[in-house]
C-alpha cells in the first residue's frame, strides 16, 4: 500500500462512482458523528478524536474516507491539523435523495390518479 | 507507523433511504397490478413531464424487470432490477439500476433497493415506497439495518 499522500486528486470518474463513495462515507455511525461535531465548527484532529473511545489512528483513518469523499477537508499550520467539513458535498447526498422523493411522490401521485379513474370507470 | 487493524463494530447505519407514502382509493390488488403490469406501469411510472414509453415485467424472483422513461430534454434513460420478494398483493422488493447507455460497458450500476408496501385502510391502500442507497460493496454486505430521512 502507498504511504497516504495530501495530494487531492479529484479525477473526472463517473457520477455514480462518486455518489457511490460520498454514500459509502456516509455509512458509518462514527463518521456521522464526526460529520455532527464538524458541522459546529471547524476542530483539530485531537479535539475530534476526543469523544471517542478509539485510538487517534482510527479516528484519522475515518477522517481520510470523509476527505477521500470530499466532505471533509484538512489544513495543517504547524503541527496542528484542522478539519472542516465540507459542505457542497453533503448537498450532493441529499440532491441525491431529493431527486429520488421526487421521483417516488410524482410517480405515486400519477399512479393514484390512474388506479382510482380505473376504479371509477 | 503502522496503521493499527481497525477494530470496527459492524456498520449498523449501513444505508441512506428515503420513504414516500400515498393513499390511494382503491384495494390492494389494483394497486399491486398497476404497479407489475407493464401496460399499467406505462400510465403511471415517472413524475410529472417523465414519459414511461416501455416496461418489461418478468414477475417472479430473480425475474428482471426495465422500464424506459423519457424526460424532458429528449433523452430516454432504461432503468432496470431484478426481483427479490414477490408478495401479491402486499409486498415486493426489486433493486434498482440506471442503464449505461452502452450496457455492460459502463460503470456498474447504482446498488439501490426499491422496498414497495401496499397497506389496507379504511378508505383504500396506503403505499409506501423505500428507496435504499448502500455505501458500496462493504457496506451493503455488513447489516443492513437503515437510517432514515435527512442526512444529519
Amino acid at each position: 500500500m502507498h504511504a497516504a499522500t495530501a495530494t487531492d486528486k479529484p479525477s473526472p470518474e463517473p457520477e455514480d462512482e462518486r455518489l457511490d463513495q460520498l454514500f459509502h462515507a456516509l455509512a458509518d455511525r462514527t463518521r456521522r458523528a464526526l460529520l455532527t461535531r464538524l458541522a459546529q465548527g471547524d476542530a483539530g484532529v485531537t479535539a475530534l478524536a476526543e469523544p471517542f473511545a478509539m485510538s487517534l489512528p482510527a479516528v484519522s483513518k475515518h477522517l481520510r474516507v470523509l476527505e477521500g469523499a470530499g466532505l471533509v477537508s484538512r489544513t495543517v499550520e504547524g503541527r496542528v491539523h484542522r478539519c472542516a467539513l465540507e459542505t457542497e458535498r453533503l448537498w450532493e447526498a441529499e440532491q441525491w435523495v431529493e431527486e429520488q422523493r421526487r421521483f417516488w411522490q410524482g410517480s405515486l401521485d400519477s399512479l393514484a390518479e390512474y388506479v382510482e379513474a380505473r376504479e371509477d370507470g | 507507523m503502522a496503521e493499527p487493524d481497525l477494530q470496527q463494530p459492524p456498520d449498523e447505519g449501513a444505508t441512506v433511504a428515503l420513504i414516500c407514502r400515498r393513499e390511494i382509493a382503491a384495494g390492494a390488488e389494483a394497486c399491486f397490478s398497476a404497479w407489475t403490469e407493464p401496460d399499467q406501469v406505462m400510465h403511471w411510472f415517472g413524475p410529472p413531464g417523465v414519459n414511461c414509453s416501455a416496461a418489461e415485467i418478468d414477475l417472479r424472483v430473480g425475474g428482471r424487470w426495465r422500464v424506459a422513461t423519457e424526460h424532458p430534454d429528449g433523452s430516454t434513460l432504461w432503468i432496470r432490477g431484478d426481483f427479490e420478494l414477490i408478495e401479491p398483493p402486499r409486498r415486493l422488493v426489486y433493486n434498482w439500476a440506471h442503464e449505461a447507455a452502452d450496457d455492460g460497458q459502463g460503470p456498474p450500476p447504482e446498488t439501490t433497493k426499491v422496498s414497495v408496501r401496499f397497506e389496507p385502510r379504511a378508505t383504500g391502500t396506503e403505499v409506501i415506497v423505500v428507496h435504499e442507497r448502500f455505501g458500496g460493496e462493504a457496506a451493503r454486505d455488513a447489516h443492513l439495518l437503515g437510517w432514515e430521512g435527512c442526512l444529519i
